[in-house]
C-alpha cells in the first residue's frame, strides 16, 4: 500500500439532499502531480475538504498513506493546503507565516527551514514584509512556501492560480511544476482550467456532477476521451453523430469514419486533425482567428460548423476550401 | 463647500457643546475648589470608593467580554437573516429605560435577599452594558475570514490554538473597543449601584449623586473631577497602546 499517498474508496458526500461527491474512487501515487479537473460545482473542492479533514464523507473511505482517516481532525493530518484565497495571516510577517507550521510541530532549526522554503519560491528578501504589501502572485508564493515547509505527504492546491492574471499564471505554472519535481512531493491540484491541467499533470481525473468521468494521462484524456463530456470539456471537439453498420459510421450529411461497433455513435475530430488541400469536402471559411503560432478557422460545411487549426495557410473569411482528415485520427465515442 | 458656509454649519453644534458641556464643567471646577471639596479626595473613604468602582468596572468588563465573545462569535456564524434577528435582540433591552430594567432586576433579586450586595451591582452593570461589548466584537469577528482558521488548523493548530493564535489577535480591535465602551460608563454608572447596591455598595457615580443631593456640592464636584481624570487617563493609555502596537 506504500506507494499510494491518497486513496479514495467510494467516497460520497451528500449536502442538502444532493450527492455533491458521488462514489469517487481514486488512487494517487507517491510523487505524482495529479489534477482534479472539472467545471465549478462538480465537487472537486468538497473532495479536497474531505482529504484535509474539514469535511467527512457520508459513505466510503479516505486513506492517507494507507491509513483510514475517519475521525482524524485536520491538524493531525499530514497534508497541507494552498487556498485559492491564499489565507495568509495578515497580523504576521511573511517569515512568521512560513514558520507557523514548523513552530506548532516543534521542529528544530526553524530559521533555516523558513529561509530555505522562501528560497524555493524565490522570495528570499521578503521575510520581514507583511502579506498586505505583496502582490497577488507573491502572496500565492508565500502560501506555497508556508505549505511546503512542513514537508507534507500530499500538497493540496485548490485553484491556486485562479485569482491571477494570465501571464502571471503561466509563469507560476512552470514554477509549480519545477517545485514539484525538485521536492518529489505528491501534488493534488484542483482546477477548472483544462489547459492548465493538461500542461502540468502526470495524471488527470475529469469530474462532473460529483462523479469521475475519466482518469488518465493528459495524452489519454485529450486523444482518447472516454465520453462526450470529457471530449468537449478538454480541448475543442468536433463531434459527428451518426449510425454505424459495424465497419463505417455515417452521418446524415455524408461524413464517414471507421467504427467497429454497431449502432448509434459519435466520431471525434480535434481541430488539428483537419487537413486542407485539393481533395476533400468543400467548406466555407466563416472566421479566421490568428493565434500566433497557428490560425483557428471556423468552417461551415452545409449545416455543420467545424473548428479547425492550421499553421501555414492564410485564410480569408468567405474563402472556399477543401478539408479532409486521416481516418486513424478520428475517435469513436459511445453515445 | 466654502469655508464660510462650513463655519456656518459648525457654529450651532460648537455653540451647543460650549454652552452645555464646558460651562457646567467650569462650574464644577469652581465648586470643587471653592468649598474645600478637594480635601475629600485625600480621605481613606474616597480611596476605598475609587478602588471599589475600579474593581466593579474591571470585573463587569471582563464578564461582558466572557459572555459577549461567544455570543458575537455565534451570531457572526449564522445565516444573514438569523444574524439580523439576533443583533436586533441584543439591542432590544435599550427599548426600555435603564431605570425600569434595573427596578425589574431589583424585584427579581429582593425575594432572595440578593439585592444590596456587590454581586447584584455586578449583575446589573454586566446586564446593562453587554450590548456595548457584543456589537463591536461582532463587527470584528464578522470580518475575520474563516479560511484563516482553517489554514491554521491545516498547518497543525488544534481549534483552540487556532483561536488563540489567529482569531484573538485579529479581533483585538473589537475586544479593545468593546472593553472601552463598557468600562468607561461602568466606572461612572450611578443608577445601578444606587438601586441594586444601596448604601452598602456605593460606587463613585452613586456617591457623586449622593453628595449633590445631600447638600455637599463641593465634595460631589471634586469626585466628578476625579472620575473625569481617571477616564481621560485610561483613554490616553489605550491610545498609547494602540499607537505603539500593543493593541492592533
Amino acid at each position: 500500500m506504500g506507494e499510494h499517498d491518497v486513496e479514495l474508496r467510494g467516497v460520497t458526500r451528500i449536502l442538502g439532499g444532493r450527492r455533491v461527491v458521488d462514489g469517487v474512487s481514486l488512487s494517487i501515487r507517491r510523487g505524482e502531480f495529479f489534477s482534479l479537473l472539472g467545471p465549478s460545482g462538480c465537487g472537486k473542492t468538497t473532495l479536497l475538504r474531505m482529504i484535509s479533514g474539514f469535511d467527512a464523507p457520508d459513505e466510503g473511505q479516505v486513506l492517507l498513506g494507507g491509513k483510514e482517516t475517519l475521525g482524524l481532525p485536520p491538524h493531525r493530518r499530514d497534508v497541507n493546503l494552498v487556498f485559492q484565497s491564499y489565507a495568509l495571516f495578515p497580523h504576521l510577517s511573511v517569515g512568521e507565516n512560513v514558520a507557523f507550521g514548523p513552530k506548532l510541530r516543534g521542529k528544530p532549526g526553524i530559521p533555516d527551514l523558513v529561509a530555505r522554503a522562501l528560497e524555493r519560491v524565490r522570495l528570499e528578501k521578503y521575510e520581514e514584509r507583511r502579506p498586505a504589501t505583496l502582490s497577488g502572485g507573491e502572496q500565492q508564493r508565500v502560501a506555497l512556501a508556508r505549505a511546503i515547509v512542513n514537508g507534507p505527504r500530499v500538497l493540496l492546491l485548490d485553484e491556486p492560480l485562479g485569482a491571477l492574471d494570465r501571464k502571471l499564471r503561466k509563469g507560476l505554472q512552470e514554477e509549480l511544476r519545477r517545485l514539484q519535481r525538485e521536492l518529489r512531493m505528491t501534488f493534488l491540484y484542483v482546477t477548472h482550467d483544462q489547459e492548465e491541467a493538461l500542461s502540468m499533470s502526470d495524471r488527470i481525473a475529469v469530474m462532473r456532477s460529483g462523479r469521475i468521468e475519466q482518469v488518465g494521462s493528459p495524452e489519454e484524456i485529450y486523444e482518447r476521451p472516454a465520453n462526450r463530456f470529457v471530449a468537449e470539456f478538454v480541448g475543442t471537439a468536433n463531434l459527428f453523430e451518426g449510425t454505424s453498420d459495424g465497419a463505417l459510421l455515417r452521418t446524415e450529411d455524408g461524413w464517414e469514419f471507421p467504427c467497429a461497433e454497431r449502432g448509434p455513435a459519435a466520431a471525434l475530430l480535434r481541430p488539428e486533425n483537419f487537413r486542407f488541400g485539393p481533395d476533400g469536402r468543400p467548406a466555407t471559411v466563416e472566421e479566421a482567428l490568428y493565434l500566433g503560432a497557428t490560425t483557428r478557422v471556423i468552417l461551415r460545411a452545409g449545416a455543420r460548423r467545424i473548428v479547425a487549426e492550421n499553421d501555414d495557410i492564410d485564410f480569408r473569411p468567405g474563402a472556399e476550401v477543401k478539408v479532409s482528415f486521416a481516418p486513424e485520427d478520428s475517435r469513436i465515442l459511445p453515445r | 463647500m466654502t469655508r464660510g458656509r462650513l463655519a456656518g454649519l459648525l457654529l450651532p453644534p460648537a455653540g451647543w457643546l460650549l454652552l452645555f458641556l464646558l460651562v457646567p464643567a467650569g462650574f464644577i471646577v469652581v465648586a470643587a475648589f471653592e468649598g474645600g471639596g478637594l480635601e475629600v479626595l485625600g480621605t481613606a473613604s474616597t480611596f476605598g470608593l475609587v478602588r471599589r468602582s475600579l474593581v466593579m468596572a474591571v470585573l463587569s468588563t471582563m464578564l461582558c467580554l466572557l459572555l459577549g465573545y461567544p455570543l458575537a462569535w455565534f451570531i457572526a456564524g449564522c445565516r444573514p437573516r438569523a444574524r439580523n434577528l439576533l443583533l436586533f435582540l441584543v439591542v432590544l433591552p435599550f427599548w426600555t429605560n435603564l431605570l425600569v430594567r434595573t427596578y425589574a432586576l431589583l424585584f427579581l433579586l429582593r425575594p432572595f435577599e440578593w439585592h444590596h450586595t456587590p454581586g447584584a451591582v455586578l449583575l446589573g452593570i454586566t446586564h446593562n452594558f453587554l450590548p456595548f461589548m457584543v456589537l463591536p466584537l461582532y463587527g470584528s469577528i464578522e470580518r475575520l475570514p474563516r479560511s484563516l482558521l482553517e489554514a491554521a488548523q491545516n498547518l497543525g493548530a488544534s481549534p483552540a490554538r487556532a483561536f488563540v493564535k489567529v482569531a484573538l489577535p485579529l479581533t483585538a480591535p473589537g475586544i479593545a473597543a468593546g472593553c472601552i465602551l463598557v468600562f468607561i460608563p461602568a466606572l461612572g454608572t450611578f443608577a445601578i449601584p444606587e438601586l441594586l447596591g444601596g448604601a452598602s455598595v456605593r460606587m463613585i457615580g452613586s456617591q457623586i449623586d449622593h453628595c449633590f443631593r445631600h447638600r455637599d456640592p463641593a465634595a460631589g464636584a471634586a469626585l466628578t473631577l476625579l472620575l473625569i481624570a481617571v477616564t481621560l487617563g485610561l483613554t490616553w493609555v489605550y491610545h498609547r497602546l494602540r499607537r505603539t502596537g500593543g493593541i492592533v
